[in-house]
């Protein structure tokens, strides 16, 4: 994966085959989180805690719908995400990798959740490939390298 | 009616002579004006105190009780073993509008002490936050700044 030197303000991205598969799959998963009651606090001594419980719910909700649109949106966008004979290509404004790094993310959690929210991660490595501990790896890597990308840390190539 | 020198205090009753009436002052305080002071207000404190309209009250700043401070709430976030370091600084950075230094010593004092408060705010805000923070999928509460 590679970050090109675009010309405007939008974010370029060079995907190998594979890697665009892989992105496509994870997006695909959206929202991943299995469900789960929503707490504002742990100790408690807030105001109406119940009702403020379920306008997390509420809000988590609202987020998450609007998320899978636009998720949709990029997915179905042949200017945004698109392969040709070199593999993808992703083009994205910097609001857009915002956002997706935030699904991605929610992905990686919710397979953590899914296996069982271990504490050690390293321990998981260890054992036979898992789907949930491939895909926290897989996201870690698409994670990492758009937050680079926004940092500015990850300089754009040319174009090939 | 009394007479002569003497030093009204709080919570006491006063009936002076004013002209053909009489007046009945209710909790009058004499006091010592502030250096360059202004005049007494008149009936400030007349609802909070009980005293009936019409009455003179004077409320002496320096035994008024300070000003609470304001109820508050503190927005933390708890570690945990999943979510990238790098990806909880950015969090910072784009909820918070800190930059990157300060986001990382939040992001490093989870990661080594467990937790870290982020903000003090009021409920609406501390809530709004948390709301944020979670739909970034961190691990975020908010607990009442006793």
């Amino acid at each position: 994966m590679k970050r090109l030197r675009s010309r405007g303000v939008r974010l370029e991205f060079r995907l190998e085959e594979w890697e665009g598969e892989l992105f496509r799959d994870v997006l695909m998963r959206y929202p991943y989180m299995p469900p789960a009651p929503a707490r504002l606090s742990r100790g408690g001594g807030i105001p109406r805690q119940e009702a403020a419980d379920r306008l997390l719910e509420e809000s988590l909700a609202g987020q998450r719908a609007a998320l899978k649109r636009q998720v949709t949106g990029l997915l179905e966008d042949i200017h945004a995400f698109r392969t040709d004979r070199a593999g993808w290509r992703l083009s994205l404004e910097p609001a857009k990798a915002d956002w997706l790094i935030q699904v991605l993310n929610e992905v990686r959690v919710s397979a953590w959740v899914r296996l069982g929210s271990p504490d050690d991660l390293d321990g998981q490595r260890a054992k036979p490939p898992n789907p949930e501990m491939q895909l926290i790896e897989v996201t870690a890597y698409f994670q990492s390298f758009f937050i680079e990308s926004l940092s500015g840390a990850a300089p754009g190539e040319e174009a090939a | 009616m009394r007479t002569g020198r003497h030093e009204p205090r709080l919570d006491t009753f006063h009936t002076l002579a004013y002209g053909r009436h009489m007046v009945v002052l209710a909790r009058l305080a004499v006091i010592p004006r502030p250096r360059g002071g202004g005049a007494p207000r008149l009936g400030a404190a007349a609802n909070s105190s009980g005293a009936q309209p019409g009455t003179v009250t004077e409320v002496d700043p320096a035994t008024k009780p300070a000003p609470a401070r304001e109820p508050g709430y503190l927005v933390i976030c708890w570690n945990d073993p999943v979510n990238l370091m790098v990806y909880v600084t950015h969090v910072f950075q784009t909820v918070f509008g800190w930059p990157r230094e300060k986001a990382q010593r939040h992001m490093l004092e989870v990661h080594e002490k467990g937790r870290s408060v982020l903000v003090r705010e009021s409920l609406e805000k501390a809530e709004h936050y948390v709301h944020v923070l979670q739909q970034h999928t961190l691990h975020a509460t908010l607990e009442r700044d006793e």
